[in-house]
């Protein structure tokens, strides 16, 4: 260790060979990922409200069998990739190239999490007392003569379930999100400054916009075909990245893998489309 | 009187980048001498992290110098305006 490292020439320590819309959409500066952190909470606390409340959620029709919007099933996994990249996995357990301040961070990271976790929970169960027991009211036709005793113990079990599931989501999201607010610009931002790409601010806002024009249009609209805002901007972005590290946009193997997703989903909203016209 | 607050401890300043240009070397190259991801070095570099005596040493054997050589509390003098090196100046 003590020999001094040959003087060689400095070469380039990350050449990507394809930037792929992953890349792209990657946030590599603390300022973005804190805006992704904030927005995935924001899904989250969405996500709850679809749960507990038929209004922010798809066909509400008040007989407690709202659909949550397709865009939550595609952004709600999405954004928590782009943070998890962010991070360049530091959460990942046993990964063979953490060194001592990867650990660090990560360690800082849990330390923090499982206190806001706790939070999640207690006011998860505040949930399930506020809306849980009112829903099982209405499906067990609890009446008034019913003490409070009597029906806090009857739960309706989707908000057993919807509860489990929303705590799950927080607990694998607050390490990753307590890291990506923490953790300093990544290096590949200094690369990338001068790339003439598409900027990290004005890539969150293309799809942060996408992202809530979509939501509303799902919320508002009952239109699941909304969605296709946020997957089309996240194509954008990936086609920009490309083209910005002097890629082709697409490569031949990627075309025919996205003619065939796009067919499959033409299919996909034109089957839904036939079968809504013909039940009503 | 407790424990200092992280916010509230001295920042450590350090030499690395001039001393990695008077190397040549990446800051991939210096990380695989030493034993630590790429970022880490950049992140030591612009006073992101601060490291442990352990990667301290290991930095110092590798340049051959003191840690004082590398690590410092106070900002090092710009070299334009040094009128002698450290050794000299010792």
């Amino acid at each position: 260790m003590s020999t001094m490292a040959a003087p060689t020439p400095a070469t380039a320590p990350h050449e990507r060979p394809e930037v792929t819309w992953r890349d792209a959409a990657t946030p590599l500066s603390r300022a973005s990922r804190r805006r992704w952190t904030g927005c995935y909470v924001v899904l989250l606390m969405l996500l709850a409200a679809g749960i507990v409340d038929d209004a922010f959620a798809v066909s509400g029709d008040g007989d407690g069998d709202g659909d949550i919007p397709l865009i939550m099933f595609i952004a709600v996994p999405v954004v928590f990739g782009m943070l998890r990249r962010g991070t360049r996995r530091i959460t990942a357990l046993d990964h063979p190239e953490l060194d001592e301040r990867d650990i660090h961070a990560r360690t800082s990271a849990y330390r923090i999490a499982f206190p806001l976790l706790a939070l999640v929970v207690l006011a998860g169960l505040g949930l399930l007392a506020a809306f849980g027991l009112e829903e099982s009211k209405r499906s067990t036709r609890i009446d008034a003569q019913t003490t409070l005793t009597e029906a806090i113990f009857v739960i309706h079990p989707w908000a057993l379930i919807g509860l489990g599931l929303w705590i799950a989501l927080w607990a694998a999201f607050l390490p990753t999100g307590t890291l990506a607010w923490r953790e300093p610009d990544a290096l590949e931002l200094e690369l990338t400054a001068d790339g003439g790409g598409l900027g990290e601010a004005i890539r969150d806002a293309v799809l942060g916009v996408a992202l809530a024009a979509g939501l509303a249009i799902s919320l508002l609209a009952e239109m699941d075909a909304a969605a296709l805002l946020f997957v089309a901007a996240l194509a954008l972005v990936g086609a920009l990245g490309r083209r910005a590290a002097g890629q082709p946009a697409m490569s031949r193997q990627r075309k025919w893998r996205v003619a065939i997703g796009l067919t499959l989903l033409m299919a996909f909203v034109a089957i839904a489309i036939v079968s809504s016209s013909g039940g009503g | 009187m407790g424990r200092r607050s992280k916010e509230a401890e001295k920042p450590i300043f350090n030499r690395l980048p001039v001393l990695r240009a008077e190397r040549h070397l990446s800051r991939q190259q210096l990380a695989e001498a030493i034993g630590v991801n790429y970022q880490t070095i950049g992140y030591l570099e612009r006073g992101d992290y601060s490291p442990s005596l352990d990667l301290a040493f290991r930095l110092a054997e590798f340049f051959d110098l003191p840690i004082e050589a590398i690590f410092a509390r106070e900002p090092f003098t710009p070299t334009s305006r040094q009128t002698s090196t450290p050794e000299e100046a010792q």
